[in-house]
């Protein structure tokens, strides 16, 4: 059993190229195709419409008036570069790739995409500081093949990668989380 | 003409014509039986000089050696040199290093004889053992973690700052989120962003709490932001201190066992307390990154340094100079003293198109070589180098030698360039050159009177003493075995004593040439050979004199024909008035002969005294000039003293195309005017030398030996008929040497030479008339030859003050502007 696809889900914030590189390895060693998906959060668009709205620079400090105009201006220059990354990335692997934008709440886009049987790879959820990227799926993904894949990102990083269930309610979620447990005792840098 | 009586006349006897060797003086058959000679011969003072100089320990008393080319000076010199130096200490090593305060002014290192190449391995091997231990240490797992520690120290103490803004907003209503470029605050509802028309149907005491709650969370942002990079710096220093603290733990022992074994060293200490310091501040170039593996520290690349090879050039020790073989102080001779061979150089290398040096490029000069002994150099060659006197003058000066480039010198080149630190300085010079240069240089420049006080004038002869022979023999012997030659034969060495004499061109004394004697001894033991003789016969050496001779006579010879041909006008039979057979020395490339010249004089009435055609052509130089001067000063202080010298008369050298000079012929030249004026004519079978003075007294001459030879072999060519002699100054026969043919035909009576003291003596001889002394009646005696020409001047002074207008007090001019 193989996967068909690898989402790498991202957005505005930081590592962005070490969540690409990653997945682009993934999507090579399990022959899969990468589809590059940014986000542009809807929270981000919705503070800039706010009257109020600034921007403290980082690591400037520096505080800045924000508007929607020029949010929407900064994630299409963020996701033109994430494309641009893509590509050189993609083409020196090479891969089969896509790329698109999606507009709306990270976390719902992150789930739309995985609920086309896709495992999504994203450091967009910034889950914790240990674990810089998360492997997204739904039970319909074997937890073999997730375990796998994140296995093979968290060795490609040299760090730790976590893996998160959606829907994650029921017996079934139960049971394939407890599969999954089972599975990682081979390799600590994954959790579930 | 009436026969007056003339003074006796005296020739000299064949054994007055050369002091031989007595052949029964030496007492040995053959060279092998004599000791060696190894003392300078005949050099007395020289070698009082040599030694004081030496022995003198105080500053300036550098040495001069001067004297003629071929006496071997610089192996006398050296000869003593060698015989001081091996008790002499070995002066110490001396490396560059580097220096760690001010890179570009390398540090020098003193370390006892022989230390430094082994210093060199010992800091070679140093660097190979950091090379290796260092990047272990931090190879290591106990350092990993403490890294790890430090770098996650940090990003947990920022998110621990980021976490409770976050949790702050939180608790009322607001999300941080992350922009592009930054954060920014929203308020929310059920976890999700407020959108902004949410946010209007707010309350507006809500919406303005919210604003007011936003705004004060911005501000701690903005200080916890503000906060990030001194939590940086603090994180990199500590990650600093724990690298300096690895690295000194893998470096310090090391370090200190090498300072161990330099305990009595202060200097070496201190130059590796700041080596120490220096790997612990550069620890990172020890640690050689994996392949391709660009080394990073909290995500962002380190800068590194270029090749590391380069990097561990600094700790690299440049022995300039060790003396580890040596035994007692070095003597150098530095063959050509350029600038930088005497100072030492600093080279370059071609690095992407630039050129770089480092202390390692520093090279030792002459100064480094010689420094705590003796350094040799030759006078003329320092002072054509370009600033190499000066470089000279002021290392002895200053008593250090400054390594540094002619461009830096003369401040032509001011890129930046290596000051080395300079050394100490302590040696002894010892400059070998011409006697000329060695005065030039005492009037010229004042310093050097200061830096060299100690003058070793060498002699070009020694007196023939009574046993001074033997020490010659001696010397002799010792050059024949120091040359691998046959022993001469005691006959031989009584030659080489006479031929010495005669190179001396004095009987009473012998040249102390080296280069002369040994040319001498070489080429006769070739002849020896040729002839296929184990020893060297005094006919071998005869032949090498005369196959010497031969070699360069050619001009001699030609000249000789053109006389038998008739060509160049010299007669030797007959008599004729106001003409006298002169004698000149040629000197071509080191050989030197003599040969006769027509002198001529012509006189008649008039007022310009005595005029020297050589000098009126600018042939004449000064001393020949004078000479004739004093000719004319002669005549009026003895003629006609009361009347006016109305005199004109011409003295030439006929047949004399070339420049004529010295004053030897002066004597000639007043025989001929003096026959000219008493009509009284002079033997042309007689050939004259001498110089003359204002009272009549002939004087001394150099080249005697070869003037009369000259003169001598004309004579034979044309046969000798008893007649025929030279005049030669009286106080001239004790030079005379005179060839073996010569002495056999005076012994003979086929050929005469005449020691003549006065004027009136000479002319006596010349025209076979009395000269006659002036009477209690203030007149010379009617016949004699002063009183035929006392009145002939009388004659003329008569006969001008009758053409009257005073010819004489008004004479005509005719020298040149300048005159």
């Amino acid at each position: 059993m193989t996967l068909r696809r690898i989402v790498v889900g991202l957005d505005a914030g930081p590592r962005d190229r070490t969540a690409l590189e990653a997945a682009a390895r993934l999507a090579e060693r399990m022959q899969a195709e990468l589809v590059g998906l940014f986000v542009e959060d809807i929270d981000l668009l919705h503070l800039a419409g706010l009257p109020f709205a600034r921007e403290v620079g980082y690591p400037s400090a520096a505080l800045r008036q924000l508007d929607v105009a020029a949010m929407e201006r900064a994630l299409r220059a963020t996701a033109q570069e994430v494309r641009r990354t893509l590509a050189a990335i993609a083409e020196r692997a090479p891969l089969s790739w896509s790329f698109r934008v999606a507009r709306g709440a990270v976390l719902s886009e992150l789930r739309a995409a995985a609920a086309e049987g896709d495992i999504v790879v994203t450091c967009a959820l910034r889950v914790t500081p240990r674990a810089p990227l998360a492997v997204l799926c739904t039970a319909a993904v074997p937890p073999e093949l997730a375990v796998r894949a994140a296995a093979a990102l968290a060795e490609t990083l040299g760090g730790a990668v976590e893996i998160v269930l959606l829907d994650g309610e029921g017996e079934t979620a139960e049971d394939w989380r407890r599969r999954a447990r089972g599975l990682l005792a081979a390799h600590p840098s994954v959790r579930v | 003409m009436d026969k007056p009586k003339s003074t006796s006349i005296r020739t000299l006897a064949a054994s007055e014509l050369r002091r031989a060797c007595d052949p029964a003086q030496l007492a040995f058959a053959t060279t092998d039986e004599l000791a060696d000679f190894s003392d300078a011969l005949g050099q007395v003072r020289a070698v009082e000089s040599i030694r004081f100089g030496i022995g003198m320990p105080r500053d300036g008393y550098n040495l001069f050696a001067m004297g003629p080319e071929g006496l071997g000076r610089r192996t006398i010199v050296r000869s003593f040199l060698e015989q001081t130096a091996p008790a002499r200490e070995v002066p110490p090593d001396w490396c560059y290093v580097f220096n760690f305060d001010t890179p570009h002014k390398p540090r020098a290192l003193r370390l006892p004889a022989g230390r430094a190449p082994r210093f060199k391995q010992s800091m070679e091997r140093l660097v190979q053992d950091l090379r290796a231990g260092i990047p272990a240490a931090f190879e290591t797992d106990e350092y990993r973690r403490r890294r790890q520690e430090i770098e996650a120290a940090f990003s947990e103490h920022q998110e621990k700052a980021f976490g409770e803004i976050g949790e702050h907003a939180k608790a009322q209503g607001v999300a941080l989120l992350r922009t592009p470029s930054g954060f920014g605050f929203a308020p929310v509802r059920k976890d999700e962003v407020m959108s902004p028309q949410e946010f209007h149907k707010l309350p507006e005491d809500e919406q303005k709490r919210l604003e007011g709650a936003i705004a004060a969370l911005q501000a701690d942002l903005e200080r916890v932001i503000q906060e990030v990079p001194k939590w940086r710096r603090e994180a990199q220093h500590k990650l600093r201190e724990l690298n300096r603290e690895v690295t000194r733990n893998a470096a310090h022992s090391l370090i200190e066992e090498l300072k161990a074994e330099y305990e009595a060293l202060p200097e070496v200490r201190a130059y590796l307390s700041a080596l120490e310091q220096d790997v612990l501040d550069h620890a990172e170039v020890f640690q050689q990154p994996k392949e391709g593996e660009q080394p990073m520290q909290f995500g962002i690349p380190i800068a590194q340094g270029e090749e590391s090879d380069v990097t561990f050039r600094r700790y690299r020790v440049n022995v300039l100079i060790e003396h580890a073989d040596a035994k007692g102080a070095p003597i150098v001779y530095e063959d050509n003293p350029t600038h930088g061979n005497l100072v030492g150089r600093i080279e370059h290398i071609a690095q992407m198109g630039t050129l770089v040096t480092d202390f390692t490029l520093i090279k030792a000069g002459a100064f480094h070589r010689a420094n705590g002994g003796y350094l040799l150099l030759d006078a003329i060659k320092v002072l054509t180098q370009p600033f190499a006197w000066e470089a000279l003058k002021r290392a002895l000066r200053a008593r250090e030698i400054r390594t540094e480039s002619l461009g830096q010198v003369l401040s032509l080149i001011s890129t930046v360039s290596l000051e080395p630190e300079p050394i100490p300085l302590d040696v002894k010079v010892v400059l070998v050159g011409q006697r000329m240069i060695y005065y030039l240089l005492h009037d010229l420049d004042p310093e050097f009177g200061e830096l060299f006080k100690v003058v070793v004038d060498f002699d070009e002869d020694m007196p023939r003493e009574p046993g001074a022979d033997l020490l010659y023999a001696r010397a002799v012997a010792t050059i024949a075995r120091n040359l691998k030659l046959r022993p001469l034969e005691r006959d031989a060495v009584a030659r080489v004593i006479e031929r010495g004499a005669r190179a001396a061109d004095d009987a009473e004394r012998v040249s102390v040439s080296m280069r002369g004697l040994g040319d001498l001894l070489r080429e006769s033991d070739y002849w020896a050979g040729d002839g296929g003789r184990r020893l060297i016969s005094a006919a071998d050496v005869q032949r090498a004199i005369d196959a010497q001779e031969r070699r360069s006579d050619r001009i001699r010879q030609r000249l000789q024909e053109e006389m038998l041909r008739g060509r160049l006008l010299i007669d030797s039979d007959g008599e004729r008035s106001g003409q006298v057979n002169g004698l000149a020395v040629m000197q071509l490339g080191g050989f030197s002969f003599g040969m006769p010249h027509r002198i001529t004089a012509r006189v008649r009435l008039g007022g310009g005294g005595v005029i020297d055609i050589e000098r009126e052509a600018e042939l004449g130089g000064p001393i020949h000039s004078k000479g004739v001067l004093i000719l004319s000063g002669f005549l009026s202080g003895r003629y006609a003293v009361n009347k006016p010298l109305a005199l004109g008369a011409s003295l030439v050298f006929e047949q004399s195309y070339g420049g004529v000079e010295g004053d030897s012929a002066s004597s000639a030249e007043l025989y001929a005017l003096l026959s000219a004026l008493a009509d009284a004519p002079v033997r042309q079978s007689l050939a004259v030398t001498g110089s003359v003075n204002q009272h009549g007294d002939v004087q001394a001459i150099g080249g005697v030996n070869e003037k009369i030879e000259g003169f001598f072999d004309l004579c034979a060519a044309r046969g000798l008929t008893g007649t025929q002699g030279v005049l030669i100054p009286a106080s001239n026969v004790k030079n005379l040497m005179l060839r073996q043919d010569v002495i056999d035909a005076v012994a003979a009576g086929k050929f005469n030479i005449y020691p003549v003291g006065k004027i009136d003596h000479g002319i006596e001889i010349l025209t076979g008339l009395p000269a006659g002394a002036r009477g209690a009646d203030g007149r010379f005696p009617a016949g004699t030859l002063n009183q035929r020409v006392e009145q002939r001047l009388l004659d003329y002074a008569e006969r001008a003050r009758r053409v009257g207008r005073g010819a004489a007090g008004r004479p005509e001019r005719r020298r040149g502007p300048q005159r």
